[in-house]
């Protein structure tokens, strides 16, 4: 039992990361419709400016404050230089136009940077424990919990309790009628993508902290399970994103470390992979049911 | 107030509106009225800057306005009732009114809520609501409380009776016909012709995206067999 425990423990500090890029996808397919398979790209523009900072020897608070800053602004630039001129275009258009941004992006790293993963310093305490009760906990897994929940916090209020947050969720549900309603467009997306960069940036931020390196691929790497965590929760559904980020952590661990015998932990992304299959045959909207779909 | 010259609108190959001008004065109501299909909301949406049209101008106010988004639209003082209603069914009925209330000061807005809800009652005892829970009449007062957060100064209504019970519509017309004697001027798009004229000072007809025909209150009676024949009174 207390082994389970501890495995779930481990998997809501692996979905924490996946919560957080599922949300941003989310907030960004509801006012867009828009798939952003450069979503990751925001990750790895963080992850060099920490690999470069570090040779200053920043301390590695600081550095959690540059992966943040160095994510949101790529999100903001993404938007304005990649999509703004094909705002009006079809959907299949913005979807290649984010996939020629997330080639352009590894590209450039590659060509110009490395391609093989450059390390940098990792603070001390991400290898202590903390007991609670009979379970031993990493630090590490408690600190990302921890900042995950105060991020989604802090993002319900953004969200409900400010009037760029209600634009959003209008825009969300009905652009031109927010736009009726007076949201300026080029506003409530460039602040979709701001925020979006910014839930990236946090999750880049756990992430470097226990990976210590840099690599062209980790933009990608991390947005497939994200992409994944958001249409699981119903693509679009702000709290189904933040329950697949976390659902799928949970699954990989108990799969990887319980359920399946230590001879097969190989398969275990071939058995998510399979009860997503399974979800999907059952429920096709994913975790949460569109209340519009309902109304149908 | 407003002057439409010309206008011509296109989804894709299809001519939706051909040559259109019409004008509406201060303190006006005008009313548009045609079947389906006639290019009414088409109008409605090249006005207020959703679609660009294909030919002509729009001025409000003595300004060319053709190219501007609908938020800037609103800014100056020129708000639309959409086509059916399009009221935000997430969010709750006071958060439909906070947005459409974005464009004025937080004072303003709280102030405003109080006013609209004082209009329309059932919307403050259901203020918590998702809106997407409201009836269709409750809906419709919502989608007009929507545009009167801003105080407009020409207000554009498409559809307003569309799917109401005739007390509710009766509801409606009474509430634009005050909207008029506070000083409101309005562009109404109706199917219930016969209503829409009762409160209208001047009409438009519409048929397959021309314009067909303009009457002054005096001429309405002239209408009335037209109205048997495809608009169905």
């Amino acid at each position: 039992m207390i082994e389970v425990a501890q495995q779930v423990v481990d998997g809501l500090g692996q979905g924490s990361a996946y919560a957080l890029l599922a949300l941003g996808l989310a907030l960004i397919f509801g006012v867009m419709h828009l798939v952003n398979f450069a979503h990751g790209e925001p990750v790895t523009v963080a992850a060099y400016a920490v690999f470069g900072l570090a040779l200053l020897g920043l301390p590695w608070w600081a550095l959690a404050l540059v992966a943040v800053g160095a994510a949101t602004l790529t999100s903001i630039a993404i938007e304005a230089v990649g999509f703004r001129r094909v705002r009006q275009a079809d959907d299949f258009t913005l979807l290649l136009t984010s996939f020629g941004i997330a080639v352009l992006v590894r590209a450039a790293f590659s060509m110009w940077v490395s391609t093989t993963p450059r390390q940098f310093r990792r603070p001390d305490w991400i290898f202590d424990t903390v007991r609670l009760g009979p379970l031993a906990l990493e630090t590490y897994d408690v600190v990302v919990i921890g900042v995950t929940l105060v991020t989604l916090a802090g993002t319900w209020y953004l969200l409900r309790r400010t009037m760029f947050g209600l634009a959003l969720r209008a825009a969300a549900e009905d652009f031109d009628a927010a736009r009726l309603m007076g949201a300026r467009a080029d506003r409530v997306i460039s602040g979709a993508f701001a925020l979006a960069g910014l839930l990236a940036g946090i999750a880049a931020a756990l992430i470097l902290v226990r990976r210590g390196q840099a690599e062209p691929d980790m933009g990608l790497n991390i947005l497939l399970p994200g992409l994944l965590a958001a249409i699981i929760g119903g693509l679009g559904r702000l709290e189904g994103a933040v329950l697949g980020g976390f659902a799928l952590g949970v699954a990989e661990s108990l799969f990887r470390a319980w359920i399946l015998p230590n001879s097969l932990s190989g398969l275990t992304d071939a058995a998510v992979f399979g009860l997503i299959a399974l979800l999907f045959i059952f429920r096709p909207e994913g975790l949460l049911t569109s209340r519009k779909a309902e109304r149908v | 107030m407003l002057a439409v010259e010309g206008l011509t609108a296109r989804y894709g190959a299809i001519t939706a509106l051909r040559d259109v001008s019409l004008h509406v004065d201060e303190g006006e109501i005008v009313c548009l009225i045609g079947p389906n299909g006639a290019g009414k909301t088409t109008l409605m949406s090249s006005v207020t800057g959703l679609l660009r049209p294909a030919a002509g101008t729009v001025s409000y106010r003595g300004e060319d306005v053709t190219r501007l988004p609908p938020d800037e639209l609103l800014r100056r003082g020129l708000a639309l009732v959409p086509e059916r209603r399009r009221i935000f069914a997430d969010l709750t009925v006071e958060e439909n009114l906070l947005v459409a209330g974005i464009t004025v000061s937080s004072g303003d807005r709280r102030r405003r809520i109080t006013e609209v809800m004082e209009i329309f009652p059932v919307l403050g005892e259901k203020r918590a609501l998702p809106a997407g829970y409201l009836s269709g009449g409750q809906a419709q007062q919502l989608a007009v409380a929507r545009a009167l957060m801003t105080r407009p100064r020409l207000i554009l209504m498409d559809e307003p009776s569309l799917g109401l019970a005739p007390a509710l519509v009766k509801v409606i017309f009474q509430l634009v016909a005050r909207l008029r004697d506070d000083g409101t001027t309005m562009l109404v798009v109706e199917q219930n012709a016969r209503k829409a004229l009762d409160v209208a000072d001047r009409a438009y007809m519409l048929r397959t995206g021309r314009l067909v025909d303009e009457a002054s209150q005096e001429d309405f009676a002239r209408w009335s067999d037209l109205f048997e024949s495809y608009v169905g009174g």
